[in-house]
C-alpha cells in the first residue's frame, strides 16, 4: 500500500474527482443542490461552535444561510470577482500548501525518521573538542628559559604572563577557540600532541606553549535522545521536497510565457 | 469559472478538517517552564567571566519588522544567538562565527502581532482600512510607505482599532515559550522581554526594554497603550516585583529624545524629586549607550575636550529626519548631572551602568563593520539604500546618494556582564549590580576596580584580591580624606577585531557646584608613555588602507593594565569614573560597501571608526557630614 503514502497519487486522485465534479456542475448550471453531505458539514460545525449537534429548526436556519452565500458566491464567481484578487490568490495558494502537508503527515514514519536521521548525522553531532592548558608570553626570547623550566619539572601555572586568557580550557570545539584566540591559532591544533608541550604557537595575543590534555572526538547524539528534534527535521524537509516535487511536476503542464 | 468554485469548496472542506487537527498537534502551544538548578553549571567562577549578549532584538511580531520583511520568529531569533542559521528576507543566510551567550527578544508590545494579523486574508484585522496592501508588501520604498502609514494611524485617537487581544496574547505567549524552551542553564541564557515604546508628541524617543529575570511572565505587557508616561511603567513593574516578577527597564536611544530621555523635569513638568529618583533607579538600572541607531555616550557639543566623542553620532529623532536635539539626550551629560544633582539635593535619578545591543529587527544580532547585514530588512539591505554608495541616477536636486538615515546608522552593539555563572539569576544579578560594560560590536573584555590598596597589576590572584579589597564596575566607593583610591583598569582585546590602541578613564566630578569631565589616557599600546602635561598617548601610526581595508599588523596592543590613581584627586567632590578602551581604526562598514561596489567611500561619512569598549562607572562619594 506504499502507493497510496504517495502525496502526488492523492493529488491526482483528487484531480480526476474535481475534474468529475466540475464537469457535472457545468452541465447543471444555477441549480444548488442541498444534499446530505452539506448537511452533515453544517451540523458539524454547529457542533464544533456551539458543542451541541443542531436542532431541526436551526438546522432549517444553517441551510437557509448556506443557500444566500452559495448563490452570492456562485455570482461573484460568475462575475469574475475573484479574478486578479491578490487576496483570493494568496489564500488558494496557501490551501494548496495546507493539502500537500496534510497529505504528507499520514502514516508511520519511523523507518523514514531513522533514515533521515543517518543521512543527516552531521546536524546531530558534537563538533571534535580540545581540553588543553597553554604558558603565554610576549617575548620570543624567553622561549629556551621557559623550555628549559618545564625540563627542570618548574610548575608550569606559574610560568605564564598574566592575561585575561584562563590557563587551562575544557572540552572547547574549534569555533570557540576561534574566540578565544584568534583565527591563525587554530591551524595549528592538529598538531598538538597529549600530554606534550608544543609551540611556541602564535595567537591575536602573543605565544603560547601548548599542552594538549584530552582529544574529543565528534559524537552523535543518539536518536532516542532528540526524536521530536528529527522527525520536526524530518517532515519540515518532506514538505519542501514534495512541495518542489509537486510544483515541478505542474510546471510542466503550463507554458510559461515571459513577454 | 464554475471548475473554480468546485476548487474553492473541495478545499476549503479538506483545509477545515486539516485546522482543526493543528490545533490538537500543536506543541507549541504548551507552557514550557525551565527551573534553574540548584548547584553550580560547570564554568561557575567566583571571580566571574564575561558573557556576551543582544539584548535589543525584534522579530516578525513588531509591527514594523513585520513591515520590513521580517519572517523570523522568537525561535529562530534564540536559535540564531545559539549558532543557527536564519535566512534575512532578502535571501541570504546569517550565521555568527561565534554564538553569543545571552538573548533576549524585545518586540514591540504595542501592537504586538497586529501587523503580521493585518497581512492574513483569513483575521478580522485584515479588514481594516489600515491593512489595505498589506498582504502584498513589495519593495523598500512601498515598506516604507507602510511603515509611515501604519506609524501615523497609531498615533491618532482611533489606534486602538487596531489591537486584538487575542493576537497580543498569542504573541506573547509564543516569546515566553521561546524563551523558556531555549533558556539552557551553563550554556545559553534565554531572556523574557519585550519593547516599552513610548514616544512624546513630537517623536521624542521613550523608548525601554523591559527584561526578566525569570520564567514566568506577567499575562501581558505593559505598552504605550497603557500608557506613554514611563513612571506608570515604573509603577507597573513596582506591582509586578510585589507579585515576584522582577524585572528591570533599559532605556535606548536617549540621542534621539529630542533632550526628553534625561531632562531634568519628570513627565508632566515637575522638579525631580528624591522619590523619582528612587522609583527610576529601582527600576532603570541600566542604559543602552550604544547601537545600530548610534551611539548616546555623548556629542561633540557636549564633551568639547574629549577628541573620541564624534563617534557614530545618530542626530535624528528616531524614525524621522527631525533633528534632535543635544542637551538631555546624552548618557555622559546625565551621568554628570546625576552627581550634581546628588551633591545638591542629596539624590541621583541618573546611576546608570551601561550596556550595548544591536535593535536588530531581523531576529538577527547585526553583524560587524565587515559583515553588515543592515537591521530594518529590507528596507536597508542593498549598500545603496543605506547611502553607502551612490543611486544608479543621481536625484532631482542632484544629490548623488538616497535619501535616508541610514548612513548614520552603525554596524553593531553588544552587552557584556561579569557573572558567575551563564544562568538567568547569575546573568540578570549582574545587571542588578551594574556589572556590566558595553562595546561597539567587538568581543572587547574590560575588568575595573577601585579601592584602597590594590595590589600589582601582575599579582597572581589579582582579580580575587580587587574583589575583596575594592568595588568592581557599577559600584560605589566612599571617599576617605587620608587616603586616595586607586583604579584597577584591563582591557583584553577581541582574538579577530583589530589590536587596542589606548586605555582610557572617563572621569566626571562636581566642582564649584558645577560637574565637569576630564578624558585621561591611563595605558598606552606598544609600551608608549602617557604624556603626564596632556594626559595623552604619543600616536601609534596605525593606519588603515582605504584601497582594501587591510590594518597595520605590527602595532596595538592585545591586552592593556594599570593600576591608575587620579592626578586630581578630590576627596570632598561627588565624582564618578568609568573606563574606554579603543582598538586602532578599522573601516566603517559603509567604506565596506563602497569598496566592495568598486566606488569611492562617501566623503561625508567617517572612512574609518576606532570601536570600543564602556564600562559602567564607579561612583566615589564623600564621607556623610
Amino acid at each position: 500500500m506504499k502507493l497510496l503514502r504517495e502525496p502526488l497519487v492523492w493529488f491526482f486522485a483528487v484531480g480526476i474527482v474535481l475534474f468529475a465534479t466540475d464537469d457535472y456542475f457545468s452541465r447543471q448550471p444555477g441549480r444548488v443542490v442541498v444534499d446530505e453531505g452539506v448537511r452533515s458539514r453544517l451540523d458539524k460545525l454547529w457542533q464544533v461552535q456551539t458543542g451541541n449537534s443542531a436542532t431541526p429548526k436551526e438546522l432549517e436556519s444553517l441551510v437557509q444561510n448556506w443557500i444566500r452565500e452559495e448563490v452570492f458566491y456562485r455570482e461573484a464567481l460568475r462575475m469574475g470577482l475573484d479574478r486578479d484578487d491578490s487576496i483570493v490568490r494568496r489564500r488558494l495558494v496557501q490551501k494548496l500548501g495546507f493539502l500537500i502537508e496534510e497529505v504528507e503527515e499520514e502514516g508511520d514514519q519511523a523507518q523514514a525518521v531513522q533514515e533521515y536521521y543517518q543521512v543527516n548525522t552531521a546536524d546531530y553531532s558534537l563538533p571534535v573538542r580540545y581540553s588543553f592548558s597553554q604558558i603565554f608570553f610576549t617575548d620570543g626570547s624567553r622561549l629556551v628559559e621557559l623550555q628549559t623550566k618545564l625540563e627542570q619539572g618548574d610548575d608550569w601555572r606559574g610560568l605564564s604572563e598574566t592575561s585575561m586568557l584562563n590557563s587551562s580550557y575544557a572540552s572547547r570545539s574549534e569555533k570557540e577557540i576561534t574566540a578565544i584566540f584568534g583565527r591563525p591559532f587554530v591551524g595549528y591544533l592538529h598538531s598538538l600532541v597529549q600530554g606534550k608541550w608544543v609551540g611556541p604557537i602564535k595567537s591575536s595575543f602573543g605565544l603560547h606553549l601548548v599542552r594538549l590534555e584530552r582529544l574529543i572526538p565528534t559524537e552523535t547524539t543518539p536518536l532516542a535522545y532528540i526524536e521530536k528534534r528529527v522527525y520536526a527535521d524530518y517532515l519540515q524537509h518532506r514538505r519542501e521536497v514534495v512541495t518542489e516535487a509537486f510544483y515541478q511536476d505542474l510546471l510542466g503542464s503550463y507554458e510559461i510565457v515571459l513577454e | 469559472m464554475m471548475r473554480s468554485a468546485v476548487m474553492v469548496a473541495v478545499l476549503s472542506f479538506c483545509l477545515q478538517a486539516c485546522s482543526e487537527k493543528e490545533d490538537v498537534g500543536d506543541g507549541k502551544k504548551l507552557a514550557d517552564t525551565v527551573v534553574e538548578p540548584q548547584v553550580s553549571t560547570p564554568d561557575f567562577n567566583a571571580g566571574r567571566n564575561a558573557y556576551f549578549g543582544d539584548l535589543h532584538v525584534h522579530t516578525m511580531y513588531s509591527f514594523d519588522a513585520f513591515i520590513f520583511g521580517t519572517t523570523a520568529s522568537p525561535d529562530d531569533a534564540y536559535g540564531f544567538a545559539k549558532g543557527g542559521v536564519v535566512t534575512h528576507p532578502g535571501g541570504f543566510d546569517m550565521q555568527l562565527d561565534v554564538p553569543l551567550d545571552f538573548y533576549a527578544v524585545t518586540d514591540h508590545a504595542f501592537y504586538l502581532g497586529s501587523l503580521r494579523a493585518m497581512a492574513d486574508p483569513s483575521t478580522d484585522l485584515s479588514k481594516h482600512e489600515i491593512a489595505e496592501g498589506m498582504s502584498e508588501l513589495s519593495d523598500a520604498a512601498n515598506r516604507y510607505g507602510h511603515f509611515q502609514k501604519v506609524i501615523a494611524f497609531l498615533r491618532t485617537e482611533r489606534s486602538s482599532e487596531l489591537l486584538d487581544q487575542q493576537v497580543y496574547k498569542e504573541a506573547w505567549d509564543d516569546i515566553v515559550a521561546a524563551a523558556n524552551r531555549h533558556n539552557d542553564p551553563g550554556k545559553f541564557t534565554a531572556l523574557i522581554g519585550y519593547e516599552y515604546t513610548a514616544s512624546g508628541d513630537q517623536m521624542e524617543n521613550l523608548h525601554r526594554n523591559v527584561i526578566f529575570r525569570g520564567d514566568t511572565a506577567p499575562e501581558l505587557p505593559f505598552s504605550r497603550i497603557d500608557s506613554s508616561n514611563p513612571e506608570r511603567l515604573w509603577e507597573w513593574m513596582d506591582e509586578q516585583r510585589e507579585k515576584g516578577l522582577e524585572a528591570l527597564a533599559i532605556p535606548h536611544n536617549s540621542n534621539g529624545s529630542n533632550g526628553e530621555m534625561f531632562k531634568l523635569l519628570d513627565f508632566t513638568g515637575n522638579r525631580l524629586n528624591s522619590a523619582y529618583a528612587d522609583q527610576r533607579m529601582r527600576n532603570e538600572p541600566l542604559v543602552e549607550i550604544t547601537q545600530v541607531k548610534g551611539t548616546s555616550d555623548t556629542h561633540p557639543a557636549l564633551s568639547p575636550t574629549d577628541e573620541w566623542a564624534d563617534f557614530e553620532i545618530m542626530p535624528y529623532r528616531i524614525a524621522t529626519k527631525l533633528d534632535s536635539t543635544v542637551p538631555g539626550s546624552y548618557v555622559r551629560e546625565a551621568l554628570m548631572n546625576g552627581i550634581e544633582l546628588m551633591q545638591k539635593k542629596g539624590f541621583n535619578p541618573f546611576k546608570f551602568g551601561a550596556i550595548g545591543s544591536s535593535d536588530t529587527h531581523n531576529g538577527t544580532y547585526a553583524g560587524d563593520e565587515d559583515n553588515y547585514w543592515s537591521k530594518v530588512g529590507l528596507l536597508d539591505d542593498e549598500p545603496v539604500e543605506r547611502g553607502s554608495i551612490p543611486l544608479p541616477e543621481p536625484r532631482k536636486g542632484g544629490e548623488l546618494y538616497a535619501d535616508s538615515y541610514y548612513r548614520t546608522w552603525s554596524a553593531a552593539g553588544l552587552a557584556g556582564v561579569w557573572a558567575d555563572e551563564n544562568t538567568r539569576g547569575s546573568i540578570y544579578d549582574a545587571f542588578r549590580r551594574k556589572e556590566t560594560f558595553a562595546t561597539s560590536g567587538p568581543r572587547i573584555r574590560v575588568r575595573f576596580f577601585a579601592g584602597y590598596g590594590l595590589p600589582k597589576i601582575e599579582t597572581k590572584d589579582l582579580i580575587s584580591r580587587a574583589y575583596s579589597i575594592g568595588v568592581p564596575m557599577g559600584g560605589d566607593l566612599i571617599a576617605d580624606k587620608d587616603r586616595e583610591p586607586e583604579f584597577l583598569v584591563w582591557a583584553s582585546r577581541d582574538a579577530n577585531s583589530a589590536p587596542l590602541q589606548r586605555l582610557q578613564i572617563i572621569k566626571a566630578s562636581v566642582r564649584d557646584g558645577k560637574s565637569v569631565e576630564h578624558v585621561f589616557d591611563v595605558a598606552c599600546s606598544g609600551g608608549g608613555e602617557v604624556d603626564k602635561a596632556t594626559h595623552r598617548c604619543p600616536d601609534n601610526g596605525a593606519k588603515v588602507n582605504l584601497e582594501d581595508c587591510t590594518i597595520s599588523d605590527d602595532v596595538g596592543s592585545a591586552e592593556l593594565r594599570t593600576i591608575w590613581r587620579d592626578p586630581d584627586y578630590d576627596p570632598s567632590e561627588h565624582a564618578l569614573y568609568y573606563m574606554r578602551v579603543l582598538e586602532n581604526p578599522i573601516c566603517r562598514w559603509s567604506t565596506w560597501d563602497a569598496i566592495r561596489s568598486g566606488v569611492s567611500p562617501r566623503e561625508d561619512l567617517h572612512a574609518t571608526i576606532q570601536e570600543r569598549a564602556w564600562s559602567s562607572p564607579i561612583w566615589i562619594s564623600p564621607p556623610e557630614q
